[in-house]
C-alpha cells in the first residue's frame, strides 16, 4: 500500500513539474529553436493602403534583429496572416497564430475595432499584442503594448493648440466607428473645459464617400477648423468634396488624425496635392524630422522599399515595437509573453522620433507630440512639438474610468460591434476603395 | 556586500597594513635612535595631527550635513506634492482628476525611475516630463479657476517642488573632490607612519596604539566614503517620504 502511495505521489510530482514547465514556457515561447512571432495586418481590402507599409516596417525591425544574431541567440521566425480589413478575419487569424503557429507575440491591427476584437483572444491566451496605431484610449489591456499616441498625446494637445492659434469654432467629421466617436467625445469635453465650441459634427460609414451634405454644412457653419477622424480611402472623397467646394486650408484648415505621409501620397496621386497642402496632421513622428536616428531610419527604409515610399507614424511605431519587444525578450531572458509583459515596462528606445519609454503601469509609450503642416512634396513641416515627452493617459480625466467604459459599452450595444452597421454603399464608394487598394503601392521591397 | 561587511573589511585591512608597517619599521629603526628625537617628533606630530584632525572632521561634517540636507529637501518636495494634491480638491472635479493624475505620476516616476538614476548623478527625462505636465495643468487652466485663492497657493507649492527637485538633482552630483580624497588618504597614511617614529619600548604597547589610531582613521574615512553621494551606496537617502505621499494619494483614489 505504501509503495502504491509513493508511486502515485511521484507521478503527481512529475506531472506537476511538467505542467509548471509548460506554463513557464508559455507553450508558445519555448526556450529552444527560433522565436515564433506573428504579423497580423491587412494585405488586402480597404485598409491595405495603410497597413502594408506597417507590415514592411515590422519585417524591417525583425530583419534588423535577425541580422544581429536574433534575440538570446535565437533567430526570429515570422508567421504572417492577412486580416483582409475585416474584424472577423482578424479574430480567426489571431487564434490561428496563437494556437496553431504558437507565436510568442502578435504585431498587428490597425483600426480600434480590430484591436478590440483581437484583444480578448490575446488576453485569454496570455499572449501579447503590440499595437502600432494612435488611438482613442479608454482601455488598458494588460496584454497589449500600445505603441501609438494615447488621447493626451495627440487629440488633446491638438485641441489646445488650434484653440489658442486658429480659433474657437470646431467642426468634427469622422468615420462611424469607435475611434472617431470616442475621439470626438474627448474633443468635446476639452472644448468645454478650454472654452471652445463645436459648431457641427458628422459621420460617414467606414468606407463611405458621400461628403456633399457635410461640406455644405461646413460652408454654412463656417468653423475655424475641421477636426478630421475619417479613416482610410474615404479621405479621398472628403478632400475632393472640400476642394470642389473651394474650402481651402487658408480658409478653413483641416486637422487630420488618420492621415500621415503614406495617405498623403495616395490621396495626392488621386486628386493632386492642392487639396491637401497647408492642412495639418497631429502625430508623434514625421518622416521629415531632422535627427540622426531618423535620417538613418529613413535611409534604411528608402533603401529597402524605394525613394517613393515614405515612413510615417504607424510605420515608425511598428518598427520601434519590434525593437522594444526584442529588448524586453533579451532583458527577461525569455520570449515567454508573460515574462515579456512583466519586463516591458522597464524598456526604452532611442527611436527615430526621439527617446520613448514604456510606461510601467499602462504599457503605453511616453512620447513627444507634434503638429505638422502638409507641404507640396507630401512631407510635413513640423510647426509645433510638446515641450517634453508626454506621459500616456489612456482615460482622459474629463470623465471617470467607469463613465468612459459605459460610453464605449453604449456604442457597442448600439452597433452590436465596434463600428456602425454598414449601410448600402453607392458604387463610387466601392470603386474608390477598390482603386485605393489597387493603386495603393504600399512599400514593396527593392 | 553590505555596508557593515565593507566597513569591517576596510578597517581590518587598514589595521593589518599599519601593524605590518610597524613590524618592518621596528626592525629597521632602533629604540635608542628613536628616543633621541622623541620630543621633536611629538611636537611635530601634535601640529600635523591637529591639521589632519581638523580636515578629517571637516570632511565628515560636510558629507553628513549634505546627507541630512538632502533628506530634508526630499521630505519638503514630497510634502509639497502632497499639499498640491490636497489643494486640488478645491478645484472643479475635472481639474481635480487631472491634478491628481499628474501629481501621482510625478511621485511614482521619481521613486521608480529617477531614484536609481540619481545614484549615478543622473536625472530621469520621465520625471522632468511629469513635472512639466504638472505645470501645464495649472498654466492651461481657464481664467475663472486661475482667479481662485487656491491657484496662487498651488503655484507656490509647484515652485517648491521644482526648486526642491533641482536641489535634489544637484545633491545627487555632490561628491568629495579627488584632491580632497588624496589629502585624506595620504594624511591618514602619514599620521599612522609617523607613529612608527616614536620610541615605545615594548612592541605590544606600540602595536596597540597603532591599531587604535589606524582603526579610528580608517573608520572616519570609511564614513566619509559611505556618506559621499547621498543617493549612492548602501547609506543613502531613501524615497520614503514620496512612498508615503503615493500611498496617501492612492488611498484617496480608492
Amino acid at each position: 500500500m505504501l509503495r502504491v502511495l509513493l508511486v502515485a505521489w511521484a507521478i503527481v510530482l512529475v506531472a506537476g513539474v511538467a505542467a509548471a514547465a509548460a506554463i513557464s514556457s508559455g507553450g508558445n515561447g519555448g526556450d529552444a529553436g527560433p522565436i515564433r512571432v506573428g504579423i497580423l495586418h491587412s494585405e488586402t481590402g480597404s485598409l491595405a493602403i495603410s497597413e502594408i507599409p506597417v507590415i514592411d516596417a515590422t519585417r524591417m525591425g525583425i530583419d534588423d534583429l535577425n541580422a544581429h544574431g536574433g534575440v538570446l541567440g535565437r533567430k526570429i521566425q515570422v508567421f504572417e496572416l492577412d486580416g483582409k480589413s475585416d474584424d472577423n478575419t482578424f479574430a480567426r487569424d489571431a487564434r490561428i497564430l496563437i494556437y496553431q503557429d504558437k507565436v510568442s507575440v502578435i504585431f498587428g491591427c490597425w483600426t480600434s475595432a480590430c484591436r478590440k476584437t483581437v484583444e480578448p483572444i490575446v488576453e485569454r491566451a496570455h499572449n501579447v499584442l503590440f499595437y502600432p496605431l494612435q488611438y482613442e484610449g479608454l482601455e488598458d489591456s494588460p496584454n497589449v503594448v500600445y505603441l501609438g499616441a494615447a488621447p493626451n498625446q495627440q487629440i488633446i494637445p491638438a485641441v489646445k493648440w488650434f484653440l489658442d492659434n486658429v480659433g474657437p469654432r470646431f467642426y468634427l467629421v469622422g468615420s462611424d466607428y469607435i475611434f472617431p466617436r470616442a475621439a470626438n467625445a474627448i474633443i468635446k469635453d476639452y472644448l468645454r473645459l478650454y472654452g471652445g465650441k463645436v459648431v457641427g459634427e458628422a459621420y460617414v460609414p467606414l468606407g463611405g464617400a458621400d461628403f456633399t451634405g457635410i461640406v455644405r454644412q461646413i460652408k454654412r457653419d463656417h468653423p475655424s477648423v475641421i477636426f478630421n477622424t475619417v479613416n482610410g480611402a474615404s479621405n479621398i472623397a472628403l478632400f475632393t468634396a472640400l476642394h470642389d467646394a473651394h474650402v481651402t486650408a487658408a480658409h478653413i484648415p483641416v486637422v487630420s488624425f488618420s492621415i500621415a505621409e503614406q495617405e498623403v501620397k495616395e490621396i495626392s496621386e488621386d486628386i493632386g496635392t492642392d487639396a491637401l497642402v497647408g492642412n495639418y496632421a497631429v502625430w508623434d513622428y514625421f518622416a521629415s524630422l531632422d535627427t540622426p536616428q531618423n535620417l538613418a531610419f529613413v535611409k534604411e527604409f528608402h533603401a529597402r522599399f524605394g525613394q517613393g515610399c515614405s515612413p510615417d507614424d504607424p510605420v515608425e511605431a511598428a518598427y520601434i515595437g519590434v525593437r522594444l519587444w526584442g529588448e524586453a525578450v533579451r532583458d527577461a531572458g525569455s520570449a515567454n509573453p508573460i515574462r515579456v509583459l512583466r519586463q516591458i515596462g522597464s524598456e526604452s528606445y532611442d527611436a527615430p522620433e526621439g527617446m520613448v519609454y514604456v510606461d510601467d503601469e499602462n504599457r503605453h509609450l511616453w512620447k513627444t507630440t507634434r503638429i505638422g503642416q502638409i507641404m507640396a512634396n507630401g512631407q510635413f513641416n513640423v510647426i509645433w512639438e510638446s515641450e517634453a515627452i508626454l506621459h500616456p493617459v489612456p482615460f482622459p480625466p474629463t470623465r471617470t474610468t467607469a463613465q468612459w467604459v459605459a460610453f464605449e459599452n453604449g456604442l457597442y450595444e448600439k452597433w452590436h460591434g465596434w463600428e456602425a452597421p454598414p449601410v448600402p454603399t453607392s458604387s463610387p464608394s466601392s470603386a474608390l476603395s477598390h482603386r485605393m487598394v489597387m493603386g495603393g503601392s504600399g512599400c514593396q521591397p527593392m | 556586500m553590505s555596508t557593515y561587511v565593507e566597513a569591517a573589511l576596510s578597517i581590518g585591512l587598514a589595521v593589518t597594513l599599519a601593524v605590518g608597517g610597524l613590524v618592518v619599521a621596528r626592525k629597521r629603526l632602533s629604540y635608542n635612535a628613536l628616543q633621541g628625537h622623541h620630543d621633536v617628533a611629538a611636537a611635530i606630530y601634535t601640529i600635523a595631527g591637529t591639521i589632519y584632525a581638523v580636515l578629517l572632521a571637516f570632511a565628515v561634517i560636510i558629507v553628513w550635513q549634505a546627507f541630512t540636507d538632502t533628506q530634508s529637501t526630499v521630505a519638503q518636495e514630497a510634502n509639497a506634492v502632497s499639499d498640491l494634491e490636497r489643494m486640488s480638491r478645491g478645484f472643479p472635479t475635472v481639474i481635480q482628476r487631472q491634478l491628481h493624475e499628474a501629481a501621482l505620476t510625478y511621485a511614482h516616476v521619481v521613486v521608480v525611475k529617477e531614484w536609481p538614476l540619481m545614484a549615478h548623478g543622473q536625472s530621469s527625462p520621465q520625471a522632468n516630463a511629469a513635472l512639466i505636465d504638472l505645470w501645464h495643468t495649472y498654466t492651461d487652466m481657464q481664467e475663472l479657476n486661475q482667479s481662485s485663492a487656491l491657484y496662487s497657493e498651488s503655484l507656490t507649492q509647484l515652485n517648491e517642488i521644482t526648486n526642491d527637485r533641482r536641489l535634489r538633482l544637484l545633491d545627487s552630483e555632490n561628491r568629495i573632490p579627488t584632491l580632497m580624497w588624496a589629502m585624506l588618504l595620504a594624511g591618514g597614511v602619514i599620521m599612522v607612519v609617523f607613529t612608527y617614529l616614536f620610541a615605545v619600548k615594548t612592541f605590544w604597547h606600540h602595536a596597540a596604539m597603532v591599531v587604535m589610531l589606524s582603526g579610528l582613521i580608517a573608520f572616519a574615512i570609511f564614513l566619509i566614503y559611505a556618506l559621499n553621494g547621498p543617493f549612492a551606496g548602501e547609506v543613502k537617502v531613501q524615497p520614503t517620504p514620496f512612498i508615503t505621499t503615493i500611498q496617501n494619494m492612492e488611498h484617496v483614489d480608492e
